[in-house]
């Protein structure tokens, strides 16, 4: 770890001693439930199907370590599609310390998600298709190799938390980007941390509800996020890959969505006031009279949102107004004076 | 059963931390499968109340947008994602943290949880718990019941929830109340995850009542972003709904609330251990009004007695401007009870002046001559010119330059005094308007020691350069003497912080010695040690000057401090504001200046000369530490030139910070 930054070495300290004390409190209830060896020791029985990854990295921050799960009883696993990976030998090292070498069978990048395959046989194993959706409010546990604390024959580290939200990913490019924006599950477990991803979290009594995350910052407030790929969206994915159904889609990582220009403020007829600072307040200043906002809007209205996306500044006005598809209306809320007007305008055709 | 019983104990931890549990508990059969079985029973149960809890506030939980405003606020860059607000009012009022608005944005928009949305106004803030109160037009919105301070347990459930993620649905994070009356009082202590993401949103307890509002804070104090570092971290604070619905009135009407302050100050703040022994009292502050002075005790707040200084705050750090508090303090045995009104803020000191110097020369006869009259200053604006002597200051006879001081502190500038002036044999009265102390340095100055024919040095006295180490050191230390030194002249000592264990360099020390005969100065120069400048220095440093100090004949008011560079800045600030009386004057050439600095005082008075290149890429920096010193009303001079100016030994440079130095008597 030796080029994490002191910040992150601090939130790992603070974040590795809450989950210390967490561990303690909670470890009690949750062994405890029923008669079916999977829920009679649920945190085992999820431990003994979480392995530890060693690969490429070790550099610039990166570490070189992660965590997956095993979904065949002949060595499949689950993990997070990361640099890890991009090594000549992978190390799958199980629960009980047994090492394995492990071999990408596929990856698909667009979900993060990679498969691994290691020579084993009677293994344990999740079932996919056993992969539960979970509300609001619900316990969860989290199980990885975070901070490498689990050595050799070790059992993951488990973490205990609520499920904080279920929401669409947003998250901000940086350093690790992704480019899934689907529904993820948010906990309040603190489980960003370097070698988590891959990890599994789960519901109390041990029932598999999604894949642990990269270490990625939230678009929208700047802060970690802590989060999950539920199993639904991976699970047909994975399943594919597994059984060499997959059709590779592009992988190509510059192939991102470009930025659409389709539409400019102009085509609504609204002049915005000159883009000036980093955050220039969206503020219209001319309607021309023979505009499709004349009457509707007025010079002075400060545009809120477009369609349902609150638009910061004048920069994200013409995005999101760029990104508008030809024909129907879009919906408009300005502010004017201490209103809040909603207007619909018509989307002129273009091909 | 040895298993059985290791469960128990564990559970019984476990039951601790929940107050439904412990009720849960004591149904439970007292098989173990019927155990085992309860007990997921219970978790499900609790779940459920995480749930309904969090249902049940969450319709008073509101999203809230804002536009424009900067990108950056302080060196953080400025968030720009949706955060919580809580209703406080059902036609329109909500609360939120300032933490949220600290980059000033242009407009903010409020979402309710049925997804109505409303253009929302700022009407006032809290700067004591960092909220903002904002108001939508809106009627009929669901207040929150408010769980009363008294009853908040350290160890109950309580449950963060924000509307950030998404308008629909809340997102909740589950802990404990991990203490209560955190911040001096102000806030709850929470483990559940506080973050931007639930910052203005409520923490909740387990039947849905809210308990506070959410909000980084910080122990140290600070602004709206302090706290905001340990997000998520375990640590989270939120403000209790009920003293925010006590302040609210005042919000509502648009008043801004500040922490109430009384202007007492205490000998080491810092202690926890220390009497509650009162060192300084400000200047026209509540205290001053009420008569309580240095010396004076505090022994009880509102008839609750005290002797702790961290009790006082605990006590005070709740309280807004504007409310009264009852102080019992004792005098030398008597006790009286007074009552304060606390204030938002404590106006600087500002000592005033009449622009004289005053002369050195000792005299027989009772007063103040006048050595050097400021041109435009107020005394030169009332007419009096330098050899008048002022032997009354308002109703108070002066005899000396002290008591002349004295009779001046009771006032401030601008305010008008009539002093008693004897010219040519006659007494005047002359009215004069006070006014701020010069930052101008004479431009010229001509030299004055004190007596027209001096004695000479006793036998023995070293004079020229010198090297001596004080007692208890091995350290030595470098000094000048003027070769005329004699006891019947007053001198000023410059004390100089060498950077390199050679105190007085040559090169400092040929460019002072024509200043310091002209003007009578005593160079002392004090070699750093191996290690360069350390904290532990301090004590050498005092040693030193004490040792010049008892030789020789130096005025209190004209010892300096003096560095030239950046190495050894950070040690003369240290030094400077933690020996106010030994160093009334500061002069420090370096672009390294404190953004912190101490109240000023009537006494120990302390003025500073501060200087720097402006081809120093550093210079707009320095020149903004300076508002620090200007808001604290502490005197500064700046010598602020480009280098060319100074052509490599800087003459004019070092001719007036000598005349700087000369003047520092100034009344």
């Amino acid at each position: 770890m030796s080029g994490i930054t002191d910040e992150r070495r601090l939130f790992g300290r603070l974040r590795t001693a809450a989950l210390v004390a967490v561990v303690l409190t909670c470890h009690a209830p949750m062994t405890v439930r029923g008669q079916d060896a999977s829920a009679v020791e649920p945190i085992r029985h999820v431990a003994s199907r979480v392995v530890k990854i060693f690969g490429a990295g070790g550099l610039q921050g990166l570490s070189d370590f992660g965590s997956g799960f095993l979904i065949s009883a002949d060595g499949h696993i689950a993990t997070v599609w990361s640099h890890v990976l991009d090594a000549e030998f992978v190390t799958v090292v199980l629960d009980d310390g047994r090492r394995f070498e492990g071999k990408l069978v596929g990856a698909e990048p667009a979900l993060d998600v990679a498969v691994l395959k290691i020579d084993g046989e009677n293994l344990p194993y999740f079932e996919l298709t056993d992969a539960v959706p979970a509300s609001l409010g619900s316990r969860v546990l989290a199980f990885s190799n975070m901070f490498e604390v689990a050595n050799g024959d070790e059992p993951v580290s488990v973490q205990h938390g609520v499920l904080s939200a279920r929401i669409n990913m947003s998250a901000r490019r940086g350093a690790f980007e992704s480019r899934y924006d689907g529904p993820i599950y948010v906990v309040d477990a603190i489980t960003n941390n370097p070698g988590a991803a891959g990890g599994v979290l789960t519901t109390r009594d041990g029932r598999l509800l999604g894949m642990l995350g990269k270490e990625l910052r939230d678009a929208r407030t700047g802060t970690w996020l802590n989060y999950a790929l539920p199993i639904e969206v991976l699970r047909t994915p994975i399943t594919q890959i597994v059984t060499g159904d997959f059709s590779k889609k592009e992988t190509d990582p510059d192939n991102v969505p470009k930025r659409l220009n389709r539409y400019a403020p102009r085509d609504f007829g609204l002049v915005m006031i000159p883009d000036v600072v980093a955050r220039t307040p969206p503020y219209v200043d001319r309607i021309p009279a023979d505009g499709p906002a004349a009457g509707k809007i007025q010079p002075g209205d400060l545009i809120i949102f477009v369609g349902d996306t609150l638009v910061s500044s004048v920069r994200v006005l013409n995005e999101e107004i760029g990104k508008l598809e030809s024909g129907g209306n879009v919906r408009l809320v300005v502010r004017r004076g201490n209103e809040l007007v909603t207007v619909e305008l018509p989307i002129p055709r273009k091909n | 059963m040895p298993f059985l019983s290791v469960r128990v104990a564990r559970l019984k931890t476990v039951s601790r931390l929940m107050s439904l549990a412990t009720v849960m508990l004591a149904t439970l059969a007292m098989t173990p499968s019927g155990r085992a079985q309860e007990s997921a029973a219970l978790d499900d149960l609790e779940e459920r109340a995480f749930r309904e809890a969090a249902a049940v506030a969450a319709n008073s939980v509101v999203r809230i947008e804002t536009q424009g405003g900067l990108d950056v606020v302080g060196e953080l860059a400025a968030g720009s994602g949706p955060t919580s607000g809580v209703v406080v009012g059902q036609d329109g009022w909500i609360i939120s943290s300032s933490f949220n608005f600290t980059n000033r944005p242009t407009s903010i928009v409020v979402t309710l949880a049925d997804g109505r949305r409303f253009a929302a106004q700022r009407i006032a803030e809290d700067t004591s718990r960092h909220l903002t109160l904002l108001k939508i037009e809106a009627t009929g919105l669901e207040e929150p019941q408010a769980v009363p301070e008294r009853e908040i347990r350290v160890g109950q459930w309580a449950i963060a929830i924000g509307r950030t993620f998404d308008v629909a649905t809340p997102n909740i994070s589950v802990g404990i109340v991990s203490a209560v009356k955190r911040i001096w009082g102000k806030a709850i202590q929470t483990d559940a995850k506080v973050s931007p993401v639930n910052y203005g949103g409520a923490l909740v307890d387990i039947q849905g009542r809210v308990l506070g509002v959410l909000a980084p804070l910080s122990p140290q104090g600070g602004d709206e972003t302090a706290g905001a570092e340990w997000y998520d971290s375990g640590i989270g604070f939120a403000i209790p709904l009920e003293s925010v619905l006590r302040g609210l009135g005042r919000l509502q009407t648009g008043t801004d609330l500040h922490a109430g302050l009384m202007g007492i100050g205490f000998r080491g703040e810092q202690s926890p251990t220390d009497q509650l022994l009162i060192e300084t009292i400000r200047d026209r502050s509540p205290a001053a009004a009420a008569e309580i002075k240095p010396g004076d005790k505090v022994i009880a707040i509102e008839g609750q007695s005290i002797t702790r200084y961290s009790e006082l705050r605990q006590l005070l750090g709740s309280r807004y401007a504007g409310e009264t508090v009852k102080v019992d303090v004792e005098r030398v045995g008597e006790k009286r009870q007074v009552e304060l009104t606390l204030v938002a803020e404590l106006p600087a000191y500002e000592a005033p002046s009449l622009g004289i110097l005053p002369s050195r020369t000792d005299s027989a006869e009772p007063g103040v001559n006048v050595r050097f009259v400021d041109s435009g200053g107020p005394a030169a604006k009332a007419g009096i010119v330098p050899g008048d002597r002022i032997v009354k200051c308002g109703d108070t006879a002066v005899t000396n330059v002290v008591e002349l001081r004295s009779a001046l502190a009771g006032f401030t500038p601008n305010d008008a005094v009539t002093l008693g002036v004897q010219r040519d044999k006659e007494t005047i009265d002359v009215e004069v308007t006070l006014g701020r102390l010069m930052s101008d340095v004479p431009a010229e100055l001509s030299s004055e020691a004190g007596s027209e024919n001096p004695a000479k040095a006793p036998e023995g006295t070293e004079v020229g350069l010198l090297s001596a180490a004080p007692p208890g050191h091995e350290r030595k230390y470098s000094a000048y003497v003027p070769e005329d030194y004699s006891p019947d002249r007053h001198y000023a000592l410059v004390v100089y912080l060498a950077s390199g264990n050679d105190g007085l360099p040559a090169r400092f020390a040929n460019a002072w010695k024509p200043v310091a005969d002209q003007r009578s100065f005593i160079l002392l120069g004090i070699p750093s040690g191996p290690r360069g400048w350390q904290p532990d220095d301090a004590e050498y440093v005092r040693d030193c000057v004490t040792q010049m100090t008892e030789k020789y004949r130096i005025d209190a008011d004209r010892v300096v401090l003096h560095v030239d560079g950046e190495e050894a800045a950070p040690m003369g600030w240290s030094l400077a504001f933690r020996e106010r009386t030994r160093f009334p004057g500061v002069a420090i050439l370096s672009t390294l200046i404190p953004q912190k600095v101490p109240e000023n005082l009537p006494s120990p008075r302390q003025q500073f000369y501060l200087g720097w290149s402006l081809d120093d890429p550093r210079a707009l920096r320095a020149r903004d530490a300076l508002k620090a010193f200007e808001k604290a009303r502490l005197p500064v001079t700046v010598d602020e030139r480009p280098e060319a100016e100074k052509k490599g030994s800087d003459e004019a440079g070092r001719d007036r910070l000598g005349r700087w130095i000369d003047s520092l008597d100034r009344i």
